[in-house]
């Protein structure tokens, strides 16, 4: 009970609670099995992108007209596509696309919507009521839509389906550490820091972000999920990563052609992108159930 | 109420200010000169390069950015959206064309949801931890993470090439043929249906399980009424509130999955305009249909809040809360 007490005492004396609760609950993962499941996913798909050429058995670009559309076989465990090319390497390959473009996206968008909810809630005023409402303006696009715009605009291309994912995902990270920051400001602990002539800068990064870890970490997952649908989806309507670059969502476009000949071209890249976000889903579920206890069931 | 609705409306200016502002940016940052692709091939031949210039001059391609914006801002604030390059149609005439086919598809998919998602949740809410209740939720994850394109095509194979029951793709006109036009509709539209079924079950069950846990149940069940009569009556109508507005906030996503979904089907709608006009290079329409989508989007948004507000008055200012 005493030292309960006084564990308590050293985290609200440094001021960074939400921080070393976290990394406590870190430890406690490894126990939630939907949370190992998911990261032994995320951790494969991780390895095939890489390097897929370690894990691929072929060449994702060797023509072998002999063997076009072939059923799935022992040499080709997913059959081979249209130019007689192994699906199962294609897919591999194609994690490569996939998990750069959403990652890089997901990072454009914290990067800027971090910064942006912590001064817009910190200062309020006009420069909220401003960030605020383009938010307003951007989350009134389906965000495929809003892909197809840019895309329109600047042409298909990887950069210009990072810089979308980037735009979607800004307003949703900035909201998340607005909410936070609007909430603490009037706490004690923040109170007690100004007193102390503790600067903007210190107070926001020292004492309000680290509260914001826990759902931003679930956040962030939730959005990759979503940034690899739109990628996928984008792709598949011909506006992604142009072949024979091999994406999930373009072999798929490919792959519509052939119903009747070749039915199992559909099923391994479409299934990639199932189990990869149907990982990143239940990582953040379980992340969110135990980093943060209040949003349990929600 | 009325000052509330008032004040809504008032708050959307802006936000419909930058969208436009956003639609209208974006597509000045495209490459190619507008005046020439509205004259299509024949802006290359020397004997039209005055008129080219003329053309230039009559859409104001010489005033500030700014100016331009203006300019366009009151033509679509009178209904002119312009002509379509490729077919010189008004751009207006082509979006209504198309929007038939599109809202039929939105309206069916939400039909299938809320088939689905009322009958699962409540049953998963009163069986919670069961089999029934895990296997549902499973469904729920799974339905979440499906990329709709990938469902459509195991659809197409199992449906159309295998058992050969429903025809792969194509739209036919409600008015025309409705009992063909049904028939195309069944696989697009639960393909589209099937997120919203998800997100729908998931919130109607955490709702319902809330809802069951209440004293004001609680008094119902110890008056003796009957289990079902509990459920359906007391504890449904509460648990409904959520699903009307979910389904307000997940319109977007689904106007959003009409263009996928379209694509894979083939079904001639709004989306499937849009699409073609972005590889057609054909500007006008693809401003217009998606000003109207984002356009459209708002203004559902604003008929679920005010309905919440009609349906639950705390939310309303100057109510106490």
């Amino acid at each position: 009970m005493a030292q309960a007490v006084s564990e308590h005492h050293k985290l609200t004396e440094s001021g960074l609670p939400g921080m070393r609760l976290a990394i406590n609950r870190i430890r406690d993962l490894g126990r939630n099995p939907q949370i190992t499941i998911s990261t032994i996913v995320v951790g494969v798909a991780l390895i095939c992108a890489l390097v897929p050429g370690w894990v691929a058995p072929y060449d994702p670009n060797k023509i072998d007209p002999i063997n076009m559309l072939q059923a799935p076989s022992w040499q080709h465990p997913f059959g081979t596509d249209e130019y007689g090319r192994d699906i199962l390497t294609r897919v591999i390959h194609g994690s490569r696309v996939e998990l750069a473009v959403s990652v890089a996206g997901v990072v454009l968008a914290f990067a800027i919507g971090v910064p942006l909810g912590l001064i817009s809630g910190w200062r309020g005023g006009l420069v909220d009521s401003i960030t605020m409402r383009f938010q307003d303006a951007l989350l009134a696009f389906p965000s495929i839509l809003f892909a197809i715009l840019v895309v329109a605009a600047l042409g298909a291309s990887q950069s210009s389906i990072i810089l979308t994912i980037g735009v979607i995902f800004i307003p949703r990270f900035a909201r998340l550490v607005r909410g936070t920051v609007l909430f603490l400001k009037e706490e004690e602990f923040v109170q007690a820091s100004l007193a102390c002539g503790a600067d903007d800068r210190r107070i926001l990064m020292r004492h309000i972000l680290p509260n914001a870890f826990a759902p931003l970490m679930v956040q962030v997952t939730l959005a990759l999920a979503v940034a690899i649908l739109i990628e996928a989806g984008l792709s598949y309507l011909g506006l992604g990563v142009q072949p024979p670059t091999p994406t999930w969502g373009n072999m798929l476009q490919q792959a519509q052609a052939y119903p009747v000949q070749a039915p199992w071209y559909v099923l391994a890249p479409g299934a990639c992108i199932f189990v990869i976000v149907l990982a990143m889903n239940m990582l953040g579920d379980g992340l969110r159930d135990s980093l943060d206890p209040r949003m349990r069931g929600l | 109420m009325g000052t509330f609705v008032l004040r809504r409306i008032l708050e959307l200016i802006p936000t419909l200010l930058i969208i436009s502002a956003i639609v209208f940016g974006l597509l000045r940052l495209a490459p190619g000169d507008p005046a020439a692709m509205k004259m299509g091939r024949e802006a290359a031949l020397p004997e039209n390069q005055i008129r080219l210039e003329e053309l230039r001059l009559e859409m104001g391609l010489d005033k500030p950015i700014v100016v331009q914006y203006v300019y366009w801002l009151g033509d679509v604030v009178t209904g002119d959206f312009g002509e379509s390059n490729r077919s010189g149609r008004s751009v207006l005439d082509l979006f209504t064309s198309r929007l038939p086919a599109t809202i039929q598809l939105v309206l069916g998919a939400t039909g299938i949801a809320l088939l689905v998602s009322l009958p699962v949740g409540i049953v998963s809410a009163i069986h919670r931890g069961s089999k029934i209740d895990r296997l549902s939720m499973s469904l729920v994850s799974a339905g979440l993470a499906i990329p709709s394109f990938w469902l459509g095509l195991i659809l197409i194979l199992i449906f159309s090439v295998r058992l050969g029951w429903l025809p792969p793709s194509g739209y036919a006109p409600l008015l025309e043929d409705p009992a063909e036009n049904l028939r195309r509709l069944l696989l697009p539209a639960a393909t589209l249906g099937v997120y919203l079924a998800a997100t729908l079950t998931r919130f109607l069950r955490a709702d319902m399980i809330e809802v069951l846990a209440t004293d004001y149940i609680r008094t119902a069940r110890a008056k003796g009424l009957r289990e079902r009569h509990v459920v359906m009556k007391h504890a449904l109508k509460n648990g409904l509130i959520p699903v009307l507005t979910i389904t307000g906030l997940e319109l977007g996503a689904l106007l959003g999955g009409t263009v996928i979904v379209e694509q894979v089907f083939g079904w001639s709608g709004v989306g499937w305009l849009t699409l073609q006009a972005v590889a057609d290079r054909d500007y006008p329409v693809v401003q217009a249909s998606v000003l109207f989508i984002a356009l459209g989007l708002v203004l559902v948004n604003l008929l679920v809040d005010i309905l919440y507000g009609y349906l639950n008055p705390r939310v309303r200012p100057g109510f106490g809360g």
